[in-house]
C-alpha cells in the first residue's frame, strides 16, 4: 500500500504532507518534553523491531501472502502519538533505503499508516472495556488496516477527480479493490497483533506496561501511566 | 538481509561525493515538478534525463533493475486502471511519470550512504528527536534480520512448513511467537543500548569528526536537478516555446 511518487495530484500529495508534519511537529513536541534519551533509544530499536516484524509473510489463502503492518501493535505498546513517530521513521527508511514509497508521496503514506493507523487503532484499542482487551486489539489492528486503505482509496479518487483522469484510480476501481483485499489483509493482521500480544504478556510483560503517550493536553495519564 | 547489500554502491559511486543535501534537495524538486507533468514527450525526457544520471553514476544497471522492480508493479498497476478509465495516452502519463520519479530517488538512495543524508537532514533543520530515532532505528533493523534468518533456519530445520492460509493455526502461531520473539529481543537490547551509550560519553548527540560543506559544485548539481524538470514544467505550461 506504499503509493509512490507520481501516482497522486499534486494537491492531494501536498494535503498529505501538511497534514503530516503538523502531526510530526506535535508528536515530537511532546517527546522532547515526556522522554528523556533512553526512552528514545529504546523507542528506537523497538521500531526496529516492528520494522523487521514487518518482514515475516503470513499466508492469505490463494497463493497469496500478506504481512504485518504493526500500528496498531505498536499503539498498544508505546500509546498512539510514539506509534505514529515509530511507524514515521519505518515508513522514511522503507522509502530512503528500500525505495519503497516515494518522496512527494511520503506525507500521504504517514497520513495513511503512520497517523490514522495508529489513531484508529488507540481508540478501537481503548473503546474495548479491559475484561475484553483481546477482542479489542483484534478490532484496533483490523480497523487500523482497514481505515489505512479506506484513506488510501479516497485519497486516489480524490486525486482522480480534482485532475479530471489524469492522476490516482478512479473510485469506482480504488474503493472495492482497495477495501474487499484490506478487508481480508486486515483478519491477517488482527490474528498476528493478537498473537503478539498474547506472546508479549506471557513472556515479557513488562513491554505492555511502558509509559503510552497518548493525549497532547491530558499530562496526567502520560505521567501516572509511567 | 545484509546492510552492505543496501549500501553497496553509496560510498563508492561518481555522485557519493557530492554534498546530501544537494542531491535530497534536488531530488525532492525534481520529484515535486515531474508531479505536474502530463506530456508523455516531457514524461519521457525527464526518464531519460534520470537514466542519463543513472548511468554517469557508475551504479550497475542490475542493482538499478532491482531497486526498481520494487516499484514496478504499482506503476504497472495504476497504469492499467488508468488505461481502463482514462484511456492509453494518460496510462503512459502515469507509467512515466512514477517511473521518472522512482529512477529520481534510486539515485538519491544509491549514491548517498544513509549516516550521511541523516546527517543532512539534520543540518536542514529536521527535529533531533527525528533524527537519532532514524539512526538508531536503521541500525538495529540489520541485527534484527539477522536474528530473523537464523529463526528462520531454526524453525526449518523443526521440519516446519507455512499453512494455504491465515485459518492455518500453527502457521499463525509461529509467525506471531517469531514476531512476538524478535520485539522482546529488541526491548532487552533496547534497555541495554542506552547504558552502553553512555559508558561512550554519549549524551543524546551525534557528533562526526567529518563536516558537511556545501561547495560550488553541490550547487551546480542541485541546480542541474531543479533546473532540468522547471525547463520541462515551464514547456508543458507554454511559458517557453
Amino acid at each position: 500500500m506504499h503509493i509512490p511518487d507520481g501516482l497522486m495530484a499534486p494537491a492531494v500529495s501536498a494535503f498529505g504532507w501538511l497534514i503530516a508534519i503538523l502531526f510530526i511537529a506535535l508528536s515530537v513536541r511532546l517527546l522532547n518534553r515526556k522522554l528523556d534519551d533512553r526512552q528514545i533509544t529504546l523507542m528506537a530499536v523497538l521500531a526496529a523491531g516492528i520494522f523487521v516484524a514487518q518482514m515475516l509473510n503470513f499466508p492469505i489463502g490463494g497463493g497469496t501472502t500478506g504481512h504485518l503492518i504493526g500500528a496498531a501493535l505498536a499503539s498498544v505498546i508505546l500509546g498512539p502519538l510514539a506509534a505514529m513517530l515509530i511507524l514515521t521513521v519505518i515508513l522514511v527508511i522503507q522509502g530512503l533505503v528500500f525505495g519503497d514509497g516515494g518522496l512527494t508521496a511520503l506525507g500521504l503514506n504517514i497520513l495513511n499508516m503512520a497517523i490514522i493507523g495508529c489513531l484508529v487503532g488507540w481508540y478501537a484499542y481503548r473503546a474495548f472495556p479491559q475484561r475484553s482487551q483481546t477482542a479489542g486489539i483484534l478490532a484496533a489492528a483490523w480497523l487500523s488496516v482497514f481505515a489505512s486503505a479506506f484513506a488510501c482509496s479516497a485519497e486516489l479518487a480524490l486525486s482522480y477527480s480534482l485532475s479530471g483522469g489524469a492522476y490516482g484510480i478512479s473510485g469506482v476501481i480504488a474503493f472495492p479493490t482497495m477495501l474487499v483485499s484490506h478487508a481480508v489483509i486486515g483478519i491477517g493482521e488482527a490474528i498476528i497483533t493478537g498473537g503478539i500480544v498474547a506472546y508479549l504478556a506471557k513472556v515479557s510483560p513488562g513491554m505492555l506496561r511502558l509509559p503510552k503517550l497518548a493525549y497532547l493536553n491530558s499530562e496526567k495519564e502520560a505521567v501516572a501511566d509511567a | 538481509m545484509k546492510h552492505d547489500s543496501v549500501d553497496s554502491y553509496s560510498g563508492t559511486s561518481a555522485f557519493s561525493a557530492f554534498d546530501p543535501r544537494a542531491k535530497f534537495i534536488g531530488i525532492l524538486v525534481f520529484a515535486v515538478l515531474i508531479s505536474f507533468l502530463q506530456d508523455i514527450l516531457l514524461l519521457l525526457i525527464s526518464a531519460s534525463f534520470m537514466l542519463c544520471l543513472l548511468a554517469l553514476s557508475g551504479i550497475p544497471a542490475r542493482h538499478i533493475a532491482g531497486r526498481y522492480a520494487i516499484a514496478f508493479p504499482f506503476a504497472l498497476f495504476a497504469a492499467i486502471t488508468m488505461w481502463w478509465t482514462s484511456g492509453e495516452v494518460q496510462a503512459t502519463a502515469m507509467f512515466l511519470r512514477i517511473t521518472a520519479s522512482v529512477l529520481g530517488l534510486i539515485l538519491l538512495i544509491t549514491t548517498t550512504p544513509f549516516f550521511e543524508l541523516l546527517k543532512g537532514l539534520q543540518r536542514l533543520h529536521v527535529p533531533e528527536v527525528m533524527t537519532t530515532l532514524l539512526m538508531f532505528t536503521y541500525r538495529y533493523i540489520f541485527v534484527f534480520s539477522e536474528e530473523l534468518a537464523r529463526m528462520k533456519i531454526a524453525r526449518k530445520a523443526k521440519a516446519y512448513r507455512a499453512g494455504g492460509n491465515f485459518l492455518h493455526r500453527n502457521t499463525m502461531r509461529t509467525v506471531s511467537n517469531t514476531a512476538g520473539m524478535v520485539l522482546v529481543r529488541a526491548y532487552e537490547i533496547g534497555l541495554r543500548v542506552f547504558d552502553s551509550l553512555r559508558m561512550k560519553a554519549y549524551d543524546g548527540r551525534i557528533r562526526t569528526l567529518t563536516e558537511l560543506r556545501f561547495a560550488s559544485w553541490d550547487y551546480a548539481f542541485c541546480a542541474v536537478l531543479v533546473f532540468m524538470p522547471l525547463l520541462l514544467v515551464c514547456v508543458e505550461w507554454g511559458l517557453i516555446l
